[in-house]
């Protein structure tokens, strides 16, 4: 299983400037993760729950603002850019440098947590 | 660059020109159109263009797309001899208004450099855009991607010890989408634009505008006909946009001293009154995250912004410097050219409608039987501009009633600009194009929601 | 010329070094010179303006995969960097089997001489004034607001990696001014001429046309809306021919199923008194050259005869795909090129297109085919036909036309619009005249070579 879901994953962990891929069931619930280096994986702090509150803040957030659905949150640091996507039961996490190309990143984070929630869906516990 | 540059301006002061500029431009592009999933064209080109002006009694131009001295300077010598036997011919000396001297480099800014980015990305991205948009129903018959973006270097010199170097980003992605059900066929059409980098594409969203675009397709396929005849007319911001446009590009002075042609209408009428005092006309080049951005025009020159209709009343027209002289006004950045290869003109970059402080809730709430209509599909302008718009809704009793299919009408600038009796507090733009020769410029026009009292609806 | 053909091959040789299985560069040399007084605000002002544009095309192929781009930079850099981004979008081509052979080139006539190549801006300033005397030599009372005269000199180069090495250059001018008349300012008239060469450019002629018509145009009338015999210039079926009718002549649209004319090889889709052909030889033809724009050599291709539809237009691609020859109609043009003379361009595509379109001409003079007709009109000008229909409806608004009645020009039209389609409008000629004129369509590549002709009826809706 963690076989399949690295390959859907590898749309974004092949993506120049990605540093971590993370992957989360409905219950934030870390179910796979991918670091380019080790470095990168010694320096990673968030566990599942720290993305999926995260995700669910910014989701009554934008309600409280008057909105009504959370697409993704994007937080621009200086270096970096972190994606959270969610679809279906499944969330993503991408944790990227600015050399990436945002408008690509954007469309791959989409993609994979698509094609996860299609594949995966209830199976994910 | 600088050393040839100078060398050549200095020549045609030598020969005994009055004033002499040199313009260089590097613009590498890539374009990319996707139709219905599948590639139809990917062009890459670089394109080198260079022009020489030179004032001798009236103006000699010489343009060329080698910047070697050689070539340089045998373009001077053409634009010389040509300003020197055309000015024999004519009654009046051409001047032009005084400038003080500049130089100033502007770098890139802080932009994803499109010349660094691989072309299978740029593909992958309007490939997936794609995708979505054909996605969403079965009734989508056809998506139509065009995608470019292009990095400008331009390169200024004037005898006058102007040298000017600036870097110029835009990127741009047309989006067009069909829906069919039986003979009912709709089109809605996207338009991303901005003086950007590849960053536009993730922050403008082009895959939610195209799933918009997809949905609304769809839409309308069920959405009655408008009606024709004479209604209070509300126009979302594209419409007002390309109003706008159209009203700016009648301030330039160079059509306002062309009365017959189609965009002179303004000839004559600095002081009065040439639409409703709703309308505040303004042309910017200058802000950030509009379409069109840039520091120094084809003059040289540093843009700025500029109200050209306050309140109704015309306050001034757009200048060059030649135009500038004959209205004793002073020019302030708005010649501009597509390329190297063009004389420079006044022509508007960015034309903005002030917006006010009334809500869109408070700009209909008056309206007993009225029409909304969003979108431009299609559009000629002018003195008359024709505008098919993309879908309409009823206003009924100051509310948004049933939705509608696009919409014909016509605006005739010298009358129907004066039935505007309001504007709303928001804002959009809509970026647009204007073809001149075989070459484009970008434009945008912009503004508010605006209420017409009255216009007439083709249908 | 030789250095151009050094840069061709050494491109085609970095192509080699970057991979390409094929290559095929194109460059094309454009000296232009545009002279134009205009009154303004009542005065009268000079414009002048030179261009000296090179550019380069080149299509690369490899592992069955063709690619396209182009640009104005000569440096290796640019060079380089252009065929490496034309690999990088390569892709599928149906059809593409390599890039033309060697073939010998056409012979063609009167398209470069010198003179007209190396014209003075001192005898440019002559010929204007020679032109605007023969204008006012008509009546004094004619003002004009502006005349031009524009000459240019077109060099090609084609090198490919099956061996073509060619090049070919050519010569333009035309003459060009908008009248008017004392008292009747309102009504403006466009009149422009162009050809080959200055010998072939009658500008005492042209004047004497320009200030005649202007003086009747100004005699304007209302008429009603109806069915009317109509003459047509050949600006005018220009315009009507250019644009969805040409189009459906193409190979690739008719292999994409585009055309109105699939599968009507053998029918009669015209007045058997239509004979029309594409002609790249065409002596004089202002769409004229020794071959087309892949190094193929240009043809004389009959496409309709007597009314029967004979063929279509191919390029060297089209025509694999079909397993018959090209005709030689490689034209790199893509709207909204626009260009006074010559709107082919390194910058554009390859497609197939026309080059110079033929109507062969009849035996009636023009004022035979006046005088028969009682009730008619005689249309000079119309709106740009790029707006038609695929399906070649087409709704324009008549810019200039004379009111026939009784055999004799007796005014000029106020305002009307022609309604009709193109395939239709053609089978109802009923007369060909015998004076060809050369003429390009407003907004798109190739010129018309035609007589008028007349139509047994199309409709008019007066504005009125």
């Amino acid at each position: 299983m963690v076989e399949d879901i690295a390959s859907v994953v590898r749309d974004l962990s092949s993506l120049y400037g990605v540093n971590s891929v993370v992957v989360l069931n409905s219950e934030g619930e870390k179910i796979y993760s991918w670091h380019r280096t080790e470095a990168d994986q010694r320096r990673f702090q968030l566990s599942g729950k720290d993305i999926k509150d995260t995700f669910d803040i910014n989701k009554e957030f934008i309600r409280l603002a008057g909105g009504d659905q959370l697409r993704n949150v994007i937080l621009r640091g200086r270096e970096n850019i972190a994606v959270i996507e969610q679809s279906g039961s499944v969330i993503v996490f991408a944790f990227t440098d600015m050399r990436a190309n945002l408008a690509l990143l954007l469309i791959r984070v989409r993609r994979v947590a698509e094609n996860l929630a299609k594949r995966f869906g209830g199976a994910l516990i | 660059m600088k050393d040839v540059l100078e060398r050549a301006v200095d020549k045609a002061m030598e020969l005994g020109a009055e004033y002499a500029d040199v313009r260089v431009q590097r613009t590498y592009s890539n374009t990319i159109r996707i139709v219905n999933g599948r590639v139809e064209r990917t062009i890459p080109s670089v394109e080198l263009t260079a022009s020489i002006r030179v004032l001798k009694g009236t103006w000699g131009f010489s343009s060329l797309t080698s910047i070697s001295e050689t070539d340089l300077l045998e373009a001077v010598d053409k634009a010389f001899k040509t300003a020197k036997v055309g000015a024999e011919r004519i009654p009046e000396p051409v001047k032009i208004k005084e400038v003080k001297p500049v130089e100033d480099k502007v770098r890139l800014g802080d932009i994803q450099d499109p010349r660094e980015i691989p072309i299978e990305e740029k593909m992958e991205i309007i490939f997936e855009c794609d995708k979505a948009a054909r996605s969403i129903d079965a009734r989508i018959v056809r998506t139509d991607y065009n995608y470019s973006d292009s990095v400008k270097e331009k390169y200024f010199c004037s005898s006058e010890g102007s040298y000017i170097e600036e870097i110029i980003p835009f990127t741009e992605l047309r989006i067009v989408v069909v829906a069919r059900e039986g003979e009912v066929i709709q089109q809605t059409i996207g338009r991303i634009a901005a003086s950007a980098g590849q960053e536009l594409m993730a922050y403008a969203d082009p895959l939610e505008v195209s799933e918009r675009l997809a949905q609304d397709a769809v839409k309308l396929l069920s959405a009655k006909s408008p009606p024709s005849g004479r209604y209070p007319v509300v126009v979302d911001n594209g419409i007002t946009g390309l109003i706008a446009l159209s009203t700016g590009l009648m301030t330039s002075a160079y059509f306002a001293l062309m009365p017959e042609s189609e965009l002179g209408s303004f000839a004559g009428k600095l002081g009065q009154k040439v639409c409703s005092e709703a309308i505040t006309l303004t042309d910017d080049p200058t802000s950030a995250g509009m379409p069109v951005i840039f520091h120094y025009d084809e003059e040289g020159i540093a843009a700025e912004p500029v109200n050209m209709i306050e309140s109704g009343v015309l306050k001034t027209y757009i200048h060059s410097r030649e135009t500038a002289y004959k209205f004793n006004a002073e020019p302030r950045g708005h010649s501009r050219a597509p390329n190297a290869l063009f004389q420079p003109k006044p022509i508007v970059s960015n034309a903005i409608i002030k917006s006010s402080d009334l809500s869109f809730e408070e700009l209909i709430e008056d309206v007993k039987e009225g029409i909304y209509l969003r979108g431009v599909v299609g559009a000629t302008i002018g003195r008359i501009i024709q505008c098919t718009t993309m879908m309409g809704y009823r206003i009924v009793n100051g509310e948004i009633g049933e939705p509608l299919k696009g919409a014909t009408f016509i605006v005739d600038a010298s009358k129907d600009l004066f039935n505007v009796d309001a504007v709303a507090n928001d804002f959009d733009v809509l970026p647009l194009r204007l073809i001149e020769g075989d070459k484009f410029y970008p434009v945008s026009g912009g503004g508010p929601h605006m209420k017409f009292k009255e216009l007439k609806i083709g249908g | 010329m030789t250095d151009i053909f050094s840069i061709a091959n050494r491109v085609l040789k970095i192509a080699e070094e970057e991979g390409a299985d094929h290559c095929e560069v194109y460059i094309m040399n454009r000296n232009k010179t545009d002279y134009t007084f205009e009154v303004k605000a009542g005065k009268k002002t000079f414009n002048g303006i030179s261009s000296t544009i090179r550019g380069i095309a080149i299509r690369a192929a490899k592992g069955g995969k063709l690619g396209f781009g182009y640009g104005s930079d000569f440096s290796e850099e640019a060079l380089r960097f252009t065929i490496r981004s034309v690999l990088s979008v390569a892709e599928e081509t149906q059809g593409f089997e390599g890039f033309t052979t060697p073939k010998t080139v056409s012979e063609v006539k009167g398209t470069y001489d010198d003179e007209t190549a190396n014209l003075s801006i001192e005898k440019a300033m002559e010929l204007i004034d020679l032109f605007e005397d023969s204008i006012k030599g008509v009546n004094e009372d004619i003002l004009i607001l502006e005349s031009s005269l524009r000459h240019c000199v077109i060099s090609t180069v084609i090198v490919n990696t099956a061996g073509v090495e060619v090049e070919e250059k050519g010569t333009y001018i035309g003459i060009g001014t908008t009248l008017s008349v004392k008292g009747k300012e309102k009504i403006t008239y466009p009149f422009n001429s162009s050809r080959r060469t200055m010998n072939s450019l009658d500008l005492e002629k042209l004047g004497e046309t320009a200030a005649n018509d202007v003086l009747r145009l100004t005699e304007k009338k209302s008429i009603e809306t109806g069915d009317y015999e109509v003459i047509l210039s050949p600006k005018v079926l220009a315009e009507l021919l250019s644009y969805s009718f040409t189009t459906s002549l193409c190979a690739d649209q008719v292999q994409a199923k585009l055309s109105v004319l699939e599968g009507k090889v053998g029918e009669k889709i015209a007045s058997e008194k239509l004979t029309l052909y594409d002609d790249g030889t065409y002596e004089e033809g202002l769409y004229t050259t020794k071959f087309d724009d892949e190094g193929t050599p240009t043809q004389k291709t009959l496409l309709i005869e007597k009314g029967v539809l004979k063929g279509f237009l191919y390029d060297s691609i089209t025509a694999n795909i079909d397993n018959v020859e090209s005709t030689g109609n490689c034209v790199r043009w893509e709207p909204p090129t626009w260009d006074v003379f010559f709107a082919r361009s390194f910058s554009c595509r390859p497609r197939v297109w026309m080059s110079n379109l033929v109507i062969e001409p009849g035996s009636k003079k023009l004022d035979e085919l006046v005088g028969e007709i009682s009730k008619g009109l005689f249309l000079l000008n119309i709106f740009s036909g790029f707006t038609m229909s695929p399906s070649g409806d087409f709704n324009l608004p008549v810019v200039h036309g004379y009111i026939i009645e009784k055999g004799e020009i007796t005014g000029a039209i106020k305002e009307a619009t022609i309604q009709g389609n193109v395939f239709e409008t053609l089978k109802g000629i009923n007369a060909v005249g015998a004076d060809i004129d050369i003429v390009i369509p407003d907004s798109t590549s190739g010129s018309l070579i035609s007589p008028h002709i007349r139509l047994e009826k199309l409709k008019v809706i007066s504005a009125d």
